[in-house]
């Protein structure tokens, strides 16, 4: 378990998270899946990292869990966006951008 | 606000704990089940799948932990389970726990019990209001090199008070000795005459009755008495009808207007126990004699210096000096803090305390790391498989600083039981030597200090072994065998240099010891210029109306002395108003014919007035002349009798007999209203008719120059001492001499066991002898220490080195040879520990210079002593593990691991 990779974008996890489940609520492996189908194969979420993060972000109130059903009729816990985890979710991004772009600069600069 | 309901969150997470690890259980469950449908659905066999899922997951075990991390309170649960496993590890492990709480309970404990002493003693203020701002105003001569300082004449003190703006307060007080008659029991006290603003200048009232009254100042109307708490409860019961009662001192009556709280305890030492009003009329305030000195005590005003005041005083008494030059040329002031005059004089001493103790600390704590050490190197296995199960090398740390912790608070609360236990012995021992001794206690800030103490000790000692300890290699761990003793070799130099380090630390220690017991024999050895043999010494005080003339004081003395001359095993009896060992009446002496503001003016005698016999009793040598006999008595011309170095200074050319001297010491009160005035200052020149042998009085350790003595009937005082001499124990001799008072007068007080004249001097020299004590203590245990460090190092060496030794037996080495072996390492170790403790020893003693005695700190034959038998305690530590090297069974030792 290479540690240091998923610290990096730790915080940035919660923040992918939440876009996942912008559009409804989703169990873990949906979540994970959600992440890899929306950025086009490109990211690929480490399923234990997930998790804390999953359980970090409903501490703070941003999601809310409950279990049910999945589709192939397993009980699953379903994880859905909060009405402070979408404002959250706004906030964040709009930080990612500005922050991103700023790395951006540097980097062409140097 | 987000992060407050996280907070919420995670404390509630805290309670709910085993359903909320059920359900995280089954999450990942479901989890891991999905994905491995998925696979299977993707083709994969139902074991590839499981496989392939739990590769792509990753350890659940540690995803969980993870998991968990977010609900609750971390920290605290980790310190609870360190907590948990720390008290199991003690438990388990009791030989060793025991040991290291014990040697941590007296570091401890040693450490709150001095720390108590200098926290109550130096650093605490004054129990007064804003007892910063309160001095001691005091007269300093100074011509020609010499300064001599003085408390205050009246007059001084009467100008000063008229004439200053630096203080919202200025006070004086003086000593008066006082024989208090209730019922028909008389007890000599010490009292204060003192003046308008004593007690508002402390900032104290009384707790019963009231202060004095501005009327009562004035001549007629001052028979009235404040009393302190403690002669209130003793006298009187705690009587709470005491105001307006009457009370009998020196003959007069009194009438007793107050009480004063129980905390009020400005002079410990004398412990006055009655106040009474100072009369200021036009002579006091004209009072320049030098035996009318009273004690000036001020309060100054916010904001202003003690430079300040001093410039403002010496302005003043310069004006003064101008006025009268006679008697006040060269006088100046001089001004210090209250608690600087009461513990100005111990703090060295203090410091130096603080500093042994700390250094006995230091070695408890490296021993203790050493024990720590060892321990930690026979966990390795147990660590190893810790940190390979997944625990990061931090945690490990932590659990074991929650160990040594544990250890450490655990033997800090012993260690204050201990102190607290022990604190009565302490105080007795000290009482003599420091001052505010009844301050000390064992209170909420010295029990904070010593908690703080443990926390610090416990890091202290325990972070070396266990950033030592977290080091594991794990595979070496593994592959040791169960003797625990695995190729440890950096484990044991860490814990060589330890005790390198202690046996340097004991050297210091017990080198001081061992200059402190030199110096104390040295002492104990000085002439001091009188024999005390077998003379007990009673207080006596003629309190009664029947005595208060001179003439009645007289007869009753001579009385005595006849009366109880004749009790058999009586050798010799004398009278005297002071001794050596308790206090010297000082008073300044004028010699006849010269400058009144001399030299000699400033300087004191000790002021001895004596019966005849008093010479021959204490065993003074007559140099020159003759002592007082029978004929000089109140009708005979005045004489006196000095000491030779008085001679000496005053006299150089040899022509003292025959001189006049006079030494003004009259009554404490200038008007005799308080005690009976015995004569006219005109009367007191005195012819030298005896020159004697000086009297050590204060203690060899401080040379008090100058005795003068003159004949007790000539100036006859209703107090005095009497010293009544025996050959040995002689059995019935207290009930022959109470028969003998008794046929004078039953009421005369005659204590049945007066204490011994050795008793008093004995405690002159309490400093040296508490300091010895003391240093004896702390480094005997530091030898203890260090001799158990030593063992603990070279057995551990002798159990690592068992191979080894094993071979050499096998290939012919004898007994001797491997003793040889053991010995020369631990030589070496004790060597270079030795050597850094004498540098260390000579760069540490300078700090008791203060303390020694016509010793020097460089004693070169103290130094070797302590190297001898330091050394030899550190070799004989290392006997028992050569003498196990010696006994390895070669076959035993190759076979085992």
């Amino acid at each position: 378990m290479a540690k240091e990779k998923t610290d990096l974008i730790y915080g940035t996890l919660g923040m992918l998270v939440l876009r996942a489940l912008q559009h409804g609520p989703r169990h873990g492996l949906g979540t994970a899946d959600r992440i890899h189908e929306i950025s086009g194969d490109a990211l690929r979420v480490e399923q234990g990292a997930l998790y804390p993060a999953l359980h970090r972000l409903e501490a703070e109130g941003l999601i809310r869990a409950e279990w049910g059903i999945s589709d192939n009729n397993r009980k699953a816990r379903y994880y859905e966006l909060t009405a402070a985890g979408r404002k959250q979710l706004v906030v964040e991004v709009e930080h990612w951008q500005r922050i991103s772009a700023a790395v951006n600069i540097v980097l062409a600069r140097a | 606000m987000r992060r407050f309901k996280a907070m919420l969150h995670r404390w509630k997470g805290l309670f709910r704990r085993r359903a909320r690890e059920a359900e995280l259980t089954d999450e990942l469950q479901s989890h891991l089940e999905l994905l491995t449908e998925r696979n299977v659905a993707a083709g994969m066999s139902p074991e590839e799948a499981r496989f392939a899922a739990l590769r792509a997951f990753g350890g659940v075990a540690q995803v969980a932990e993870r998991t968990r991390d977010e609900w609750g309170l971390v920290w605290i649960e980790q310190f609870g389970q360190d907590l948990r496993g720390a008290f199991r590890m003690l438990r388990k492990n009791p030989a060793f726990t025991s040991i290291t709480i014990a040697i941590i309970a007296l570091g401890i404990g040693a450490t709150t019990s001095i720390f108590s002493i200098v926290n109550s003693v130096m650093l605490r203020p004054l129990p007064y209001p804003e007892a910063g701002r309160l001095v001691i105003v005091q007269e300093m001569y100074s011509s020609d090199g010499t300064v001599s300082v003085r408390n205050v004449t009246p007059g001084a003190f009467t100008a000063w008070r008229k004439q200053e703006t630096s203080f919202s307060a200025l006070a004086s007080d003086w000593y008066w000795p006082a024989n208090v008659t209730v019922g028909d029991a008389v007890t000599r006290r010490g009292g204060r005459i003192v003046s308008a603003n004593y007690f508002s200048t402390y900032g104290v009232s009384p707790v019963l009755g009231r202060d004095f009254v501005p009327e009562e100042f004035q001549a007629g109307k001052s028979d009235v008495l404040i009393l302190n708490y403690k002669l209130w409860v003793e006298l009187f019961n705690s009587d709470p009808a005491i105001i307006g009662q009457r009370m009998k001192v020196n003959g007069r009556t009194y009438e007793i207007v107050g009480v004063l709280p129980k905390s009020f305890l400005p002079d410990p030492t004398t412990d006055p126990g009655l106040f009474s009003p100072q009369v200021v009329d036009a002579q006091y305030e004209t009072e320049f004699r030098y035996t009318k000195i009273v004690t000036a005590l001020g309060r100054l005003r916010p904001g202003v210096t003690i430079e300040t005041a001093t410039t403002e005083l010496n302005l003043i008494s310069s004006r003064l000096a101008q006025q009268y030059p006679a008697q006040r040329k060269g006088w100046g002031v001089k001004v210090t803090p209250l608690l600087e005059t009461k513990i100005g004089k111990v703090r060295p001493f203090l410091y130096l305390l603080s500093a042994t103790v700390g250094l006995l600390l230091v070695i408890a704590c490296v021993n203790v790391a050493n024990l720590l050490l060892a321990r930690a190197s026979a966990r390795q296995k147990e660590l190893a498989v810790r940190i390979a199960l997944g625990a990061s090398r931090g945690r490990v740390i932590r659990q074991l600083l929650v160990e040594s912790l544990l250890l450490s608070v655990i033997g800090g609360v012993l260690g204050c039981v201990l102190a607290y236990v022990s604190l009565d012995a302490l105080v007795a021992m000290v009482k003599l030597t420091l001052p505010r001794t009844k301050e000390i206690a064992v209170d909420g800030q010295v029990l904070g200090f010593a908690f703080l103490l443990s926390l610090l000790t416990g890091v202290g000692f325990g972070v070396l072994p266990a950033l030592r300890a977290s080091r594991v290699d794990l595979s070496d761990a593994m592959k040791a065998g169960s003797r625990g003793a695995s190729g440890d070799a950096h484990g044991n130099r860490l814990r060589s240099v330890l005790v390198v380090f202690e046996i340097a630390l004991a050297l210091v220690l017990l080198s001081g010891a061992g200059l402190l017991m030199n110096s104390f024999i040295h002492l104990q050895q000085v002439p001091v210029g009188f024999d005390m043999g077998r003379t007990r010494v009673v207080k006596f005080s003629l309190a009664s109306a029947r005595y208060q003339t001179p003439e009645a004081a007289r007869l009753v003395v001579h009385q005595v002395l006849d009366r109880l001359s004749v009790v058999p095993g009586v050798q010799a009896i004398a009278f005297s108003t002071a001794g050596p060992g308790w206090g010297r009446d000082e008073a300044p002496v004028e010699i006849a014919g010269r400058d009144a503001s001399d030299a000699a003016r400033a300087d004191g005698v000790g002021f001895y007035l004596v019966t005849p016999d008093y010479f021959r009793l204490m065993g003074i040598p007559l140099r020159r002349g003759r002592w007082f006999d029978a004929h000089d008595n109140e009708s005979s011309a005045k004489v006196a009798v000095v000491s030779e170095d008085f001679v000496a200074k005053n006299f150089p050319k040899g022509d003292a007999l025959g001189q006049q001297v006079r030494v003004d010491t009259g009554s404490p009160d200038p008007l005799g209203k308080k005690m009976q005035a015995i004569a006219r200052p005109e009367d007191y020149w005195a012819e030298i008719i005896g020159i004697v042998g000086h009297v050590h009085e204060a203690g060899p350790a401080n040379p008090t120059p100058f005795q003068m003595y003159e004949p007790y009937d000539q100036r006859p005082v209703p107090y005095a001492n009497l010293f009544i001499r025996s050959q040995g124990v002689v059995p019935g001799l207290d009930r022959a001499l109470r028969k003998a008072m008794n046929q004078i007068d039953p009421e005369l007080p005659l204590p049945d066991a007066g204490p011994y004249l050795m008793e008093f001097y004995d405690n002159l020299i309490g400093p040296q002898r508490f300091s010895l004590f003391l240093f004896s203590v702390f480094s005997l245990s530091a030898l203890v220490l260090s001799a158990m460090g030593t063992y603990g190092v070279v057995s551990y060496s002798v159990a690592q080195r068992t191979r080894e030794i094993g071979i050499r037996v096998a290939i012919g080495a004898q007994a001797s040879d491997i003793r040889r072996l053991v010995f020369t390492r631990a030589g070496l170790l004790i060597g270079i520990g030795l050597v850094l403790g004498v540098v260390g020893a000579l760069a540490c003693t300078q700090l008791l210079q203060s303390l020694l005695y016509e010793v020097t700190t460089r004693d070169p034959l103290t130094l070797v002593e302590v190297i001898v038998v330091l050394a030899a305690t550190a070799l004989l530590a290392c006997w028992l593990p050569a003498r196990r090297a010696t006994k390895v069974d070669p076959i035993i030792a190759l076979r085992a691991e």
